[in-house]
């Protein structure tokens, strides 16, 4: 009987080609120890390959969806950047006091990107630079933070990563101004499979504010697999938020981990507004005492769009905790995926663990896939959880009408409402603003 | 005598395969007070969410003209903007939506469908200042989320302070009186007194005579098993008080 499924890629074979021809181009890197890490991890890719359609983890959003059709694995290539770029002069960061850093297709691209802070406050340089000046932080942590468990896509990054980009703030230092990446997928020629990389490292008792937006063009669509990596020093602080907003032919893996030392803390903003298939994959590890993070989520799924959140957070030593809260909105056949990890290692005594996911279903054809899976090993915790699906409130809707207020416009005030606990969590005001502006535009059309 | 501003008449009203309602017929005329009475489980609530356009209850029978038009045939939100107003027995509380944003969409969309200008944000406020002094409404609870977590008497007065928000035609109050202490009581029912004229009416459903020392029926009526069984002025929510609705069993 035959089967109705997409084309897919060999991907193992696309990427055992792909990493043969960047290892070419890398020359003398090869014999480093960061190309080591590359090697290991293109060899973990091979051996493990894409995730089985059965496996836990990837059960709701099958790992196939990422290389449908015909994708061209990017790495490391010298092409001058393809197609226009109307983003850039037209986006909402046009004219903003930001540091813009944008990637094409998962390269750096330092002649389309603006940096505005002064070095003594962050330093932002190419990977591939950075690596033939053998950086320090590099070697310390690139791929260290980041987990290829259950996520070959992270080894697939890793293996091809030359021409990510290095963001590393010294001890102390307050950086001002945002730092935001314009992550685009450029398929106007081919269909890409980018694999954009960051790695952010904080000094001891220094503050970040990281956005990075997602966006994509061209009608061959495109596949993205990012990876951020982010190290926090004690008492750092990083304040990071992702706008998914690509085309509704554009797929995204976004795999972030972000490392706690003591006192550090940590908020990270998810809003996922469009696309075709986005798996989020945020892994907060709180490795000392007294550290601290934030996941905070909001996705939008429709015809279009599938939103699966893997959150994971890896509560390792005592006094730590977490705050964590995920909306979602689903509308007409759109699917949704939540699940929501919490480690608490054995000597993880008083530990603050908060989790909340709720959605709300538009029609009868969306779905929420919603789990947390609590896996605690201490006896001295404070873990509470709760996951909710429902609907909009009817009670509340003729509230309104009876007020005057139009049945449609009492829905989007709802909705509005019910996506503010998440928005107004958003610290840069253009984001919010940015966040605000495309969940308007999407409340309108559900 | 002046025509109807509402006109009922045989209005037979179910929900969820209950008869309710079982031929009500009432005209109320410009410049008048109704008030309505009578046991629990009467039909007095399902009366106000028919007239306000509630989905869930099915009208099977009768008909209801609103300023000569057929009510029963609009949306709710029309029947709003036309000048229906229903203060809820059980206002609802809407997380996340702050009372003076809700009310400021409410204005303008009523104003907008009156012909008029949507009212900037400065003249909005003037004018929430100004009606706010009408129910002696406090401005904390208009930052709060609309109801959340407001008491039962402050969910009363905000229905009063959103009826003088939008100036209804016709006012349908159910059971504003019923979780007032006294003193609120004697402010929000003056705040409805200084919102009657000769081109308005109100319907009060109540169950306790003290709210008409206040607020003064022109008409008091009873509703029992789904229709008026008596009417009459003001004295009669006196006898009601006096003797109960034994006399609806004789
Ligand atoms: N959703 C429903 N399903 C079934 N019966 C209902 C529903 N809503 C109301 N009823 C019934 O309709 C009848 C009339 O209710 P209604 O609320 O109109 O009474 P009321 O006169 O306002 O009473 P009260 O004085 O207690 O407020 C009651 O018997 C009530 O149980
Ligand atoms: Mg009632």
């Amino acid at each position: 009987m035959a089967t109705l499924t997409a084309p897919h890629a060999d991907l193992t074979a696309l990427a055992q080609q792909a990493f043969a021809q960047f290892e070419q181009g890398l020359e003398g890197l090869v014999h480093g120890p960061l190309h080591e890490r590359r090697r290991q991890a293109h060899a973990r890719f091979l051996d493990t390959g894409l995730p089985h359609p059965k496996a836990e983890a990837w059960k709701y959003t099958p790992a196939r969806r990422f290389v449908e059709g015909a994708p061209v694995l990017e790495a490391y290539s010298r092409r001058a950047p393809q197609g226009h770029l109307p983003w850039l002069r037209h986006g909402f960061v046009a004219g903003q006091r930001a540091n813009v850093l944008c990637t094409l297709n998962g390269r750096y691209e330092q002649t389309l990107s603006t940096i505005l802070s002064p070095i003594h406050e962050v330093e932002i340089t190419g990977m591939y630079s950075a690596e033939r000046k053998n950086s320090r932080s590099l070697e310390a942590h690139f791929a260290r933070i980041a987990d290829p468990a259950d996520n070959p896509f992270v080894d697939l990054n890793t293996s091809l990563c030359g021409h990510g980009i290095l963001i590393r703030v010294p001890e102390g230092k307050q950086v001002r101004l945002p730092i935001v990446f314009y992550h685009l997928a450029d398929g106007s020629i081919h269909q890409p499979m980018a694999q954009p990389r960051v790695l952010v490292v904080v000094g001891a008792g220094s503050s970040i504010e990281i956005a990075e937006v997602f966006e994509s063009q061209g009608s061959h669509g495109s596949t993205t697999n990012h990876v951020l990596e982010v190290y926090l020093a004690e008492g750092a602080s990083a304040n990071i938020t992702k706008l998914q907003k690509a085309e509704p032919n554009a797929s995204l893996i976004d795999s972030t981990f972000i490392y706690h030392e003591a006192k550090a803390q940590s908020q990270t903003n998810t809003i996922t507004v469009s696309g075709k298939t986005v798996r989020n994959n945020l892994t907060c590890a709180l490795a000392g005492s007294e550290s601290y993070a934030a996941l905070n989520g909001l996705y939008l799924a429709d015809d279009a769009l599938h939103v699966d959140n893997h959150t994971e957070v890896r509560h390792l030593v005592p006094n730590c905790q977490s705050d964590e809260l995920y909306k979602g909105i689903a509308a007409g056949k759109g699917q949704a995926v939540f699940n929501g990890k919490i480690y608490v290692a054995q000597d993880a005594q008083q530990t603050n663990a908060f989790q909340s996911n709720r959605n709300i279903l538009l029609s009868d054809d969306a779905g929420v896939y919603t789990k947390p899976q609590l896996e605690i090993f201490a006896d001295d915790v404070r873990c509470t959880h709760g996951a909710t699906i429902g609907q909009l409130p009817e009670e509340a809707i003729f509230y309104m009408q009876a007020r005057g207020i139009g049945k449609d416009e009492a829905r989007r005030l709802l909705l509005g409402a019910f996506a503010q606990e998440v928005v107004e969590r958003i610290g840069t005001e253009m984001l919010r603003q940015e966040a605000e502006r495309l969940l308007e535009r999407w409340f309108e059309g559900v | 005598m002046a025509t109807p501003l509402l006109s009922i008449q045989d209005l037979h009203a179910r929900i969820e395969g209950k008869d309710i309602l079982k031929g009500l017929s009432l005209d109320i005329r410009p410049g008048e007070v109704h008030a309505i009475m009578g046991p629990n489980g009467a039909g007095k609530s399902t009366l106000a969410a028919v007239l306000s356009g509630r989905e869930q209850y099915e009208v099977t029978g009768g008909s209801v003209q609103f300023q000569g038009k057929d009510l029963l045939e609009m949306a709710p939100e029309d029947r709003a903007r036309e000048g229906v107003f229903l203060a809820f027995q059980y206002p609802v509380e809407i997380p996340g939506v702050s009372t003076v944003n809700f009310l400021k969409t409410a204005v303008n969309q009523v104003r907008l469908h009156r012909g008029q200008e949507a009212l900037d944000a400065v003249s909005f406020l003037k004018l929430m200042k100004e009606r706010m002094a009408v129910v002696e409404m406090d401005q904390a609870l208009l930052n709060r989320s609309l109801n959340e977590g407001f008491s039962g008497g402050e969910k009363k007065r905000n229905e009063v302070f959103q009826m003088a928000m939008l100036e209804p035609t016709l006012g349908i109050l159910d059971e504003t009186d019923s979780g007032l202490d006294i003193d609120a009581l004697r402010i929000v029912a003056s705040g409805v007194n200084k919102l009657r004229s000769q081109d308005n009416a109100f319907l009060v459903i109540t169950h306790y005579q003290r709210l008409l020392d206040y607020i003064v029926p022109d008409f008091v009526h009873v509703l029992a098993g789904g229709r008026i069984v008596r009417s009459g002025g003001k004295e009669l929510a006196l006898e009601l008080e006096e003797n109960g609705y034994a006399f609806l069993s004789e």
